[in-house]
């Protein structure tokens, strides 16, 4: 029997349907701590087999290989993979930068990721960031705590300042194993590399969508404005002519560079996301190309 | 083009004001964005080694520049400027004065105007209505109004023709009539085409659509600007001429001065002259008759630069020595004191008559009454002493004043020039009030009534001395013969000009004439006309106005059953006023407004109205801008 989608205004029910035939694909074996779906780095009672070894005493007869005995005459006893479940740490700037032109892609995006996520059989857990931790939600297991998780995202105010390195370390300290999926701007001045270099050094796994408003990757020209920073009330009036638009993307490209550049080194998936990619479009196209998310069979 | 009001291009200082505004950056349209981090980058880079903002082209700022410039090029009233005229009624008036005749237009100044008045006689529209003033000695209406520009043209053919007068203008004169002939300014022009030389008296406010076209460069001339012959009065058969030169232009000049008499010379030497000098050089005469002439020929200028003297009209002058005819006088009832004063003159000519003796008119100069007058006041020339009750020049109150005594007199006037009356002692005296159009030249005290009155009508010229001269110590007095001859001389016909009769070019001549009495005019040129004097205006002389020509005329005055009476006078510039040529560059008119010179009619087409349309035809493309700016920018 299957259960219904969650009612929810976030994500569209038609959307949901779709969601449920991904899965976040993970490369490698995962390092889980309980049973799960996954198929992981642990052997235990599982049904997929794996190998064979020297029977030692105390191990479980059950697995006694009792054609290798009957061939080879010595006892060897039969290894399977324990599949275990997955932990995925959705973690979401909800700093006010992202309030400007892409909270709700934000919230979209990570519901659609938890939502699958919890689809897949993984344990979820949302964090919030601002200056430092602000809201943790999970860890959550199965479909029918997805209401749970898009409630809590419906629920995040995109207000305050960022302090990334800060709140990363908190959630590292939370998330030991796993994989984080880190949806922010990356617009602080500081900690942007030192917030990946604490995920990195956790060895966890971590996608990084780099989530910018389409007037961020691309604002209009010929415009004279006085611009308000949404964190600090910081005001800068200029007017948005070639060069200074040409001097804004050479910093956007520094900014995205110095990012990419991060998340290679350290073995991440860096993703750049624009507000107004449709969330499905962006997980079926974009995700699935980087590997992100792969189809069920 | 030209700007009608340049005052208004001030507002053009509200340009730099805009760019400055521009540039002081006002704050846009807020916009809250997610960090600034990236833009104060980038603005740093772009900001890095320039130490000032950038000049960015703006639509915006480009527009209001616009605005700015069109409103204050408004203001400035800007104009088409185009030859010709657009009146249908115009009126030309020509300056025919004698620095008109300045050598240095083609070859005088009068042809140039005149070619000038022609060419805007052909930029005038078709059909239009000219008229042609020429503003000489007198102001002419040359043309009346017509619509055949060849007769226009006729005319100044006829005035290139005369040339100028040599005498002064009144371009006063000339611009009332023409202001009169144009009517409302609205519905016709004037054209007034002059040098503007020597020009003193208050031009009349126009009210608009005048031009002003200007003739003339130069101002160097060297002029004899006095020539007369100065007789004492005491010294009968002693005489002077005085020649004064001046040199009424900018620069030094010099000339060579020669006086003759009779063809005979005089005095011939160099004059030198710096700029604004002039030379007086004075001769003794002793001829009782004949002509002086006296000519300037430019010589080259002190210094070593060319022989320069642009107006010819001042470099000869002419003064007649006229033979000394006597006076005649007519005695009616004078009293042997009256009688032996006069006949000490040997100037004067008497033919004394009893108090009854007056038949009605007579030949003489001057008629003396004393003691009696006619029931009404005779033609001619009188003088009038003790008039009794009952005559037309005095009305007796019946009233007698006791030993009054002169209390005012006239010094300046010439029948009592020179004379003191305020110690002269009387007895008792009648009061009288005068009649007609007497006015009192010499008052008793209080309520005294006058001593002395003159008159000057139209008909007959007249001096009353009130009491009876016996009732006075004034025969016994030096002033009583002094005043006798002042007063014949102010009575005679021609008496003011003195032996010479010099006149300045315009300057009326009066002859001894009755009306009726035909006048034969030979004018210096030779020609030689007829005229008949009118009776309209004759007070026992004839006013001989046309004077202009430069030289010697002789008037004939023939008169049935009498002798021909032959007069000889000499007319020259001698006007130091119109020997200085400076042409102007601009006439005064009444508040503060000007005539400039012009070198044609030019046609004002304003258009300054366009101009304020597509300001604001900007404006509302800069507004309707900053709208859609601001649109987008919400």
């Amino acid at each position: 029997m299957t259960q219904p989608e969650p009612a929810t205004s976030l994500l569209e029910p038609d959307f949901l349907r779709m969601l449920e035939r991904l899965t976040l694909q993970l490369q490698g074996r995962i390092r889980g701590t309980r049973q799960g779906e996954r198929r992981s780095t642990r052997r235990g009672t599982g049904v997929e087999f794996e190998d064979h070894r020297a029977y030692a005493v105390g191990d479980d007869l059950r697995h006694l290989d009792w054609h290798l005995m009957a061939r080879l005459d010595a006892l060897f006893v039969r290894l399977f993979q324990e599949p275990q479940e997955h932990e995925i740490h959705l973690v979401l700037d909800a700093s006010a930068s992202m309030g400007c032109g892409k909270g709700r892609f934000a919230q979209q995006l990570a519901g659609a990721l938890a939502y699958v996520a919890l689809c897949a059989g993984d344990r979820v857990g949302i964090y919030a960031l601002r200056d430092r931790l602000d809201g943790v939600v999970g860890p959550l297991r199965g479909k029918q705590a997805a209401p749970r998780a898009l409630d809590f995202l419906e629920r995040v105010a995109f207000a305050g300042e960022t302090d990334l390195e800060r709140a990363v370390r908190e959630v590292a300290a939370t998330a030991k194993r796993g994989t984080v999926v880190l949806i922010s701007d990356f617009l602080t001045p500081a900690g942007r590399v030192e917030a990946l270099r604490t995920l990195a050094a956790r060895r966890l796994r971590v996608i990084v969508l780099h989530t910018l408003a389409p007037e961020e990757r691309s604002p209009r020209l010929g415009e004279e404005v006085t611009l308000i920073d949404a964190e600090s009330g910081e005001e800068l009036t200029l007017t948005i002519d070639k060069a200074s638009l040409a001097a804004y993307h050479a910093q956007l490209n520094l900014l995205t560079a110095e990012l990419a550049q991060a998340c290679k080194g350290y073995g991440f998936t860096f993703i750049p996301v624009t507000s107004s990619t449709p969330v499905a479009e962006l997980i079926l196209g974009d995700l699935r190309r980087a590997g992100a998310v792969a189809t069920l069979h | 083009m030209e700007l009608l009001q340049p005052l208004g291009l001030v507002a053009l200082v509200t340009l730099p004001a805009i760019v400055a505004l521009y540039f002081l950056r006002q704050r846009q349209q807020p916009r809250r964005v997610g960090s600034l981090m990236l833009w104060a980058k980038a603005r740093q880079q772009i900001l890095r080694g320039r130490p000032w903002e950038r000049f960015r082209p703006s639509w915006l700022l480009l527009l209001q520049l616009l605005v700015a410039a069109a409103i204050a090029a408004t203001l400035a009233r800007p104009a088409c400027v185009a030859e010709g005229v657009e009146s249908e009624r115009l009126v030309i008036v020509l300056d025919a004065s004698a620095s008109m005749g300045a050598l240095d237009g083609a070859p005088r100044r009068l042809d140039v105007a005149i070619e000038r008045a022609e060419a805007t006689l052909e930029t005038a529209p078709e059909g239009s209505e000219v008229a042609l003033l020429s503003a000489g000695r007198l102001t002419r209406v040359v043309e009346p109004f017509t619509t055949d520009r060849g007769k226009v043209r006729q005319a100044l053919a006829a005035l290139r023709e005369r040339g100028p007068d040599a005498t002064a203008a009144s371009l006063k004169e000339a611009l009332l009539l023409a202001m009169q002939l144009r009517g409302d300014p609205q519905e016709g022009r004037i054209v007034l085409i002059s040098d503007g030389a020597n020009l003193t008296e208050r031009l009349p406010a126009t009210g608009g659509n005048t031009d002003f076209i200007g003739v003339g460069e130069g101002d160097a001339n060297l002029g004899i600007v006095t020539f007369e012959l100065r007789r004492a009065p005491s010294q009968r058969f002693s005489a002077a001429v005085v020649t004064v030169v001046a040199n009424t232009g900018s620069a030094p000049l010099a000339a060579h001065l020669r006086v003759e008499l009779d063809g005979a010379p005089l005095e011939a030497h160099r004059v030198e002259l710096a700029p604004g000098a002039t030379r007086t050089v004075t001769l003794p005469v002793t001829a009782d008759q004949g002509v002086l002439h006296a000519t300037l020929e430019a010589l080259p200028a002190p210094g070593g630069g060319e022989a320069r003297d642009l107006l010819p009209l001042d470099d000869e002058a002419w003064a007649v020595i006229a033979p000394d005819r006597p006076l005649r006088v007519l005695t009616v009832g004078a009293n042997p004191l009256t009688l032996r004063a006069l006949q000490a003159n040997p100037r004067l000519e008497i033919e004394p008559r009893p108090a009854d003796g007056w038949t009605g008119s007579s030949d003489a100069d001057v008629v003396l009454f004393e003691g009696t007058f006619p029931a009404t006041i005779p033609q001619g020339r009188f003088l009038a002493i003790a008039p009794p009750p009952g005559n037309p020049l005095l009305d007796y109150s019946g009233e007698e004043v006791q030993a009054p005594r002169i209390a005012s007199w006239d010094r300046g006037h010439p029948i009592l020039y020179g004379l003191e009356l305020g110690d002269l002692r009387f007895g008792a005296v009648p009061r009288v009030v005068p009649q007609n159009a007497f006015s009192p030249l010499a008052e008793f005290q209080g309520q005294g009534g006058p001593f002395l009155l003159a008159a000057r009508t139209p008909g007959w010229r007249g001096v009353v001395i009130t009491p009876p001269l016996l009732a006075s110590d004034l025969p016994l007095r030096v002033a009583f013969p002094v005043l006798l001859y002042n007063a014949l001389g102010w009575l005679s016909p021609g008496g003011e000009q003195g032996a010479a009769l010099t006149l300045k070019a315009g300057e009326p001549l009066t002859l001894p004439a009755l009306p009726g009495d035909q006048v034969q005019i030979k004018r210096p040129s030779g020609e030689v006309e007829r005229a008949e004097v009118q009776t309209a205006g004759s007070d026992g002389a004839w006013l001989f106005t046309d004077t202009r020509q430069l030289g010697l005329t002789t008037l004939t005055r023939s008169r049935p059953g009498s002798e021909d009476l032959t007069l000889t006078f000499a007319s020259s510039l001698v006007d130091r006023e119109e020997s200085s040529i400076l042409p102007v560059a601009a006439l005064e008119l009444p508040g503060g407004g000007e005539l400039r010179a012009q070198d044609r009619v030019a046609r004002v087409e304003p258009f300054d109205a366009p101009l304020l349309a597509g300001a604001l035809l900007l404006l509302g493309l800069e507004w309707a801008l900053f709208l859609y700016r601001q649109r987008r920018q919400a």
